[in-house]
């Protein structure tokens, strides 16, 4: 009888304390650890921003506006300069962080513009009437006082320097272009570190990738060559005035024989 | 901490956005160290992606994580087929986002940032092998404990910098708020205003190099430090490293062979 009473007793808990679990966690589904925070206020104390900022709401704003399910608060508190550094999150009593809170209100809020898809918005941008069509997009929420900050149009492009998803190129492949550009300061940064004096610049060869949009016929190039070579018989030709007239006619000359040859 | 006292035989290295595109330098100076590695027979063999996207981190940061993983997962399939489980990070929001993501780790990849990797090097008495002279006596290095790769990562950063001070015949000594923000993950004005604090606070501990095993740090306080003045240098390890190398002309002209 009692196991019955027992059994009985377990199902009909089980049939109450279920659906109303599911209610609860449909409700703190959105508002995540946001629920845990105790307001102690901790975490103001080492965030590195609030030291920067006068206007930054703080760590602890921030979570009370997702507790509220104030997204706009935050916003307006500039909740988007969190530099996700995870001091408030060592920081707290129960380890919450605000940068994942910060996350999501971003994505909240732009998902009605990028519709979450960064790689799609991203594929579109370079193209320059996308980008006018994206900054009057932005000017209009902004008109509107969304709380949508400037900012992130500056953040959007600087990321989209650093994010590339359309060009896979081999990463070795392109170490090579860069080698003129980086070997000048890494060995200006050896010399400085020890004291030494910095080397001159070299004249590298330019590498055929990169020539390859600035690419010259054969001829002309031989013909440069030959301007070079004759500088020294420039000076000479102040000093003897008599062969002045003999110099433009090689020069034609050497022209002639290079179109003749591409 | 344990494992990561091994020397990996084969590595990946997952060279990251910021220091392919933004920092050629170090890009070009752990190119050095990877080869003096192969050179002398610290490691067999490295590798870089041939396709490598961004880790993540950039679509994290917009709030699109379906994207995110999206890029996780189209890095770890090139991985996969490349069958070597050690990635090699120069950068730590890199070490972070990729390396300690569940999927990384239950394909069996271990994560290894440069400066775990000199610190492997260090104990297992191999790290002579990658240096040919020593810092300039009474030189001082400084640290600065970079966010992700502390307390995201929970890499102990003042034990590691101590060894590879004194590795490299420095004295270490560790500046105030250390463990502070360089700024790089905030926004303009207020990311150089948090990287200034952490430029004073190497001024005050009176240091001469301060070397950062994060591309993200590197690219805001190396450009910071030169509009303050500041005395200290704010270089990558990789950097610092390849310096210590007397023949790094040569070497770079092997690489563009």
């Amino acid at each position: 009888m009692i196991a019955y009473q027992f059994i009985t007793s377990g199902i009909a808990s089980m049939l109450i304390l279920t659906p109303l679990a599911m209610i609860l966690y449909m409700v703190l589904r959105d508002k995540g650890a946001a629920v845990l925070c105790m307001e102690c206020q901790q975490c103001r104390a080492v965030c590195p921003v609030i030291r920067a900022h006068d206007n930054y709401a703080g760590p602890k704003d921030i979570m009370v506006a997702v507790k509220s399910g104030k997204y706009d608060m935050a916003l307006k508190g500039n909740a988007e300069l969190c530099a996700s550094c995870a001091a408030c999150m060592e920081r707290c009593p129960r380890k919450l962080g605000a940068d994942e809170e910060t996350t999501g209100i971003v994505a909240t809020e732009m998902e009605d513009i990028f519709g979450r898809d960064t790689i799609k918005y991203m594929e579109e941008i370079p193209n320059p009437k996308m980008q006018r069509t994206y900054e009057a997009v932005i000017r209009r929420f902004e008109g509107k006082k969304t709380g949508l900050p400037w900012d992130w149009v500056t953040k959007s492009t600087r990321l989209r320097k650093f994010y590339n998803p359309i060009e896979d190129k081999p990463m070795k492949a392109q170490l090579k272009t860069q080698i003129p550009e980086a070997e000048m300061s890494l060995l200006t940064a050896k010399a400085n570190l020890f004291g030494e004096t910095p080397p001159e610049p070299k004249r590298r060869e330019i590498p055929a990738e990169r020539e390859a949009g600035f690419a010259k016929p054969e001829g002309e190039k031989k013909c440069e060559m030959e301007m070079e070579e004759s500088k020294p018989a420039e000076s000479m030709v102040k000093e003897n005035p008599g062969e002045e007239e003999s110099k433009p006619e090689e020069k034609s000359e050497s022209n002639e024989k290079n179109g003749g040859e591409v | 901490m344990a494992e990561k006292f091994e020397i990996p035989e084969r590595l990946i290295f997952f060279e990251g956005c910021t220091t392919s595109r933004l920092l050629k330098e170090m890009r070009l100076a752990t190119y050095v160290i990877l080869e003096r590695a192969v050179e002398k027979g610290i490691i067999r063999e490295y590798t870089v992606l041939p396709n490598e996207r961004c880790c993540g981190y950039a679509s994290m940061v917009m709030g699109d994580f379906e994207n995110q993983n999206k890029c996780l997962i189209f890095n770890l399939d090139q991985m996969t087929r490349l069958g070597i489980k050690d990635v090699f990070f120069t950068c730590g929001a890199c070490t972070h986002f990729m390396g300690d993501s569940p999927e990384f780790r239950a394909r069996g990849f271990r994560p290894i940032n440069i400066m775990e990797f000199l610190y492997a090097l260090i104990k297992n008495e191999q790290f002579d092998k990658l240096v040919d002279r020593k810092l300039p006596k009474g030189s001082k290095i400084t640290g600065h404990y970079s966010c992700h790769l502390r307390r995201l990562s929970g890499i102990k950063m003042d034990e590691l910098y101590r060894e590879i001070a004194n590795a490299l015949g420095a004295e270490y000594v560790e500046m105030p708020e250390a463990t502070d923000c360089c700024g790089a993950g905030s926004e303009g004005k207020v990311a150089i205003e948090i990287a200034k604090r952490k430029v004073e606070n190497a001024d005050k501990a009176d240091a001469d190099i301060c070397p950062l095993a994060c591309a993200g740090c590197e690219a805001i306080l190396s450009i910071v430090s030169k509009q303050v003045k500041s005395k200290t240098k704010f270089t990558s390890l990789s950097t610092l490293i390849a310096s210590c190398m007397t023949d790094l002309d040569k070497r770079i002209e092997k690489l563009n062979e």
